[in-house]
């Protein structure tokens, strides 16, 4: 599983599943790009991750913006020379029912998801190709399967990330065979995993969740996703693409899928 | 990765198996060889043995619950326990629908499905002593999709998908109620060359299987399939269960999904 010299970045990697992820990533020695909208919160998982004598730099974006994203991108290429790795999982809730849900509230979360998601895409895999190595991470959730009351913005986007990675391995697969990249795409359904954006969720809903498991406990962002996608993102996955993976604990198998 | 584990890999003395047992004993696991074929299972336990890794062969049928048992309890008498089952061990007897006998339906799930439960069911009384488990069932991508003349063998690795589910669901109760950390997960196995492969399938169905793979190359049994066994035999894979994952260069990955 060795993705030493590896150039990461991890979207949305400031709190959370992402920073778990990143460190993950780190710890197995993959220079790693740490993102999130604001500065303050970038710096500090660069710091947690340096006083663990990981490599990271912290580049403040905001993913559903072109502009920014490109800033993103160009300087992870200026900084560490190429971009071999990106999980895209930034991610934002804005809950409302669907006759209540106003057009800002749909645009500012599948801006972020699913609009984010294709750009950081786009752009590193220009890079990719031409390093002819490339492994894009999407980060979805198994509540794209079931659906969630007050979340369509959010499920449709998650759902749509899906979409995206078939696209993605199927575009990626005709350089595999006519240029001899190693690129994949996959995709990832995290259960719960308690982090900043779920402290929202009500007690009742909480306790579901953190029990809808088959292991017992809750997820570990950095050692449960953390890992697989340290796996995926190796040599060693070189012939998984176009994948979608549970990694809930079972949580798939456990959640309620009737209506 | 599986230092001090034991594996027990059905149907390892060639093809798939035998890169799997290559694999989990190159990252560190002492493994339990079988095969129906004594020189199968003697071939591999010397490749093993080679290359320094700890190896036991057991000669037996996993279709007949007496040879399970015998496998799994030498395992466990030799080797001091048993961590991981590979149910990998597969039969092929095509025949269209009406020309299938009975004795051909019954050879092949006998032995693809009704082995796999043998061997789960006695693997798992072990596991669960140690508290401590890994069964990883190997299934085809066929299964997603069907095939003609081959309705005993997708039957039987579409059952697979079924039995991985139910497993997941009973080492859960050991999971949450005595501690255990015990998973069952399903490997989807693509077009990969081996004996059964090149003995058995009609040549135009291998050309459209190698020709199919978005991925341009067929899998290697050890690189490819053997990693991904490893990765989720390790304890990184502590949170993933009752999961399939497509190890198939992208064909049919899209299928994998849920259900």
């Amino acid at each position: 599983m060795d993705i030493t010299e590896r150039v990461a970045i991890v979207t949305g990697s400031a709190f959370g599943i992402g920073r778990g992820i990143a460190m993950k990533l780190a710890e197995e020695g993959a220079k790693v790009v740490i993102n999130a909208r604001t500065q303050e919160t970038v710096d500090e998982t660069v710091k947690m991750i340096q006083k663990t004598g990981g490599i990271a730099i912290g580049v403040a974006a905001d993913i559903s913006k072109i502009s920014e994203v490109d800033v993103l991108t160009e300087t992870t290429i200026k900084e560490f020379g190429k971009i071999d790795i990106l999980v895209n999982n930034a991610g934002n809730y804005s809950q409302n029912f669907i006759v209540n849900m106003t057009e800002q509230q749909w645009d500012e979360v599948v801006d972020v998801h699913l609009k984010g998601t294709f750009l950081c895409t786009q752009a590193a895999a220009r890079n990719m190709r031409q390093n002819k190595f490339g492994r894009v991470i999407n980060i979805a959730s198994e509540g794209t399967f079931f659906g969630n009351i007050g979340m369509a913005n959010y499920v449709s986007s998650k759902a749509g990330m899906f979409g995206l990675t078939l696209t993605a391995a199927r575009e990626f697969a005709h350089w595999v065979r006519k240029e001899g990249c190693n690129m994949t795409c996959n995709c990832l359904t995290p259960g719960y995993n308690p982090s900043r954006m779920t402290e929202a969720l009500i007690p009742k809903v909480k306790k579901r969740f953190e029990e809808g498991n088959l292991m017992g406990r809750v997820a570990d962002s950095k050692e449960d996703i953390g890992s697989l996608v340290a796996f995926l993102a190796s040599e060693e996955a070189s012939c998984i693409t176009a994948a979608l993976i549970a990694a809930g604990g079972g949580h798939h198998l456990e959640a309620i899928h009737t209506i | 990765m599986l230092k001090g584990r034991v594996a027990v890999i059905t149907g390892s003395g060639r093809g798939i198996g035998q890169g799997i047992a290559l694999k989990l004993s190159e990252k560190g696991a002492s493994i339990v060889v079988n095969d129906k074929d004594k020189q199968a299972v003697d071939d591999t336990v010397k490749a093993l043995r080679e290359k320094g890794g700890t190896a036991v062969g057991v000669v037996a049928d996993i279709s007949k619950k007496r040879d399970v048992e015998r496998l799994m309890n030498t395992a466990v008498k030799e080797l001091g326990r048993l961590d991981i089952l590979v149910n990998n061990a597969g039969e092929f007897q095509g025949a269209s629908l009406e020309e299938m006998t009975e004795q051909q339906w019954d050879s092949v799930v006998d032995v693809d499905l009704k082995g796999t439960f043998f061997c789960t069911q006695a693997a798992s009384k072990y596991m669960r002593e140690k508290k401590f488990g890994r069964v990883i069932n190997i299934s085809s991508a066929n299964a997603l999709v069907g095939e003609i003349g081959m309705a005993n063998y997708i039957a039987a690795k579409c059952g697979l998908f079924g039995l991985t589910n139910s497993i997941a669901k009973e080492f859960s109760r050991w999971n949450k109620a005595e501690s255990c950390v015990m998973t069952c997960n399903c490997v989807i196995v693509g077009y990969s060359p081996t004996r059964l492969t090149e003995e058995v399938w009609p040549a135009d169905m291998r050309n459209r299987h190698a020709s199919e793979i978005p991925l341009g190359k067929p899998l290697d049994p050890k690189e490819d399939i053997g990693s991904a066994v490893a990765f989720l035999a390790s304890e990184k894979a502590s949170y993933i269960t009752g999961t399939k994952i497509a190890v198939t260069g992208g064909l049919y990955a899209t299928l994998t999904a849920y259900g």
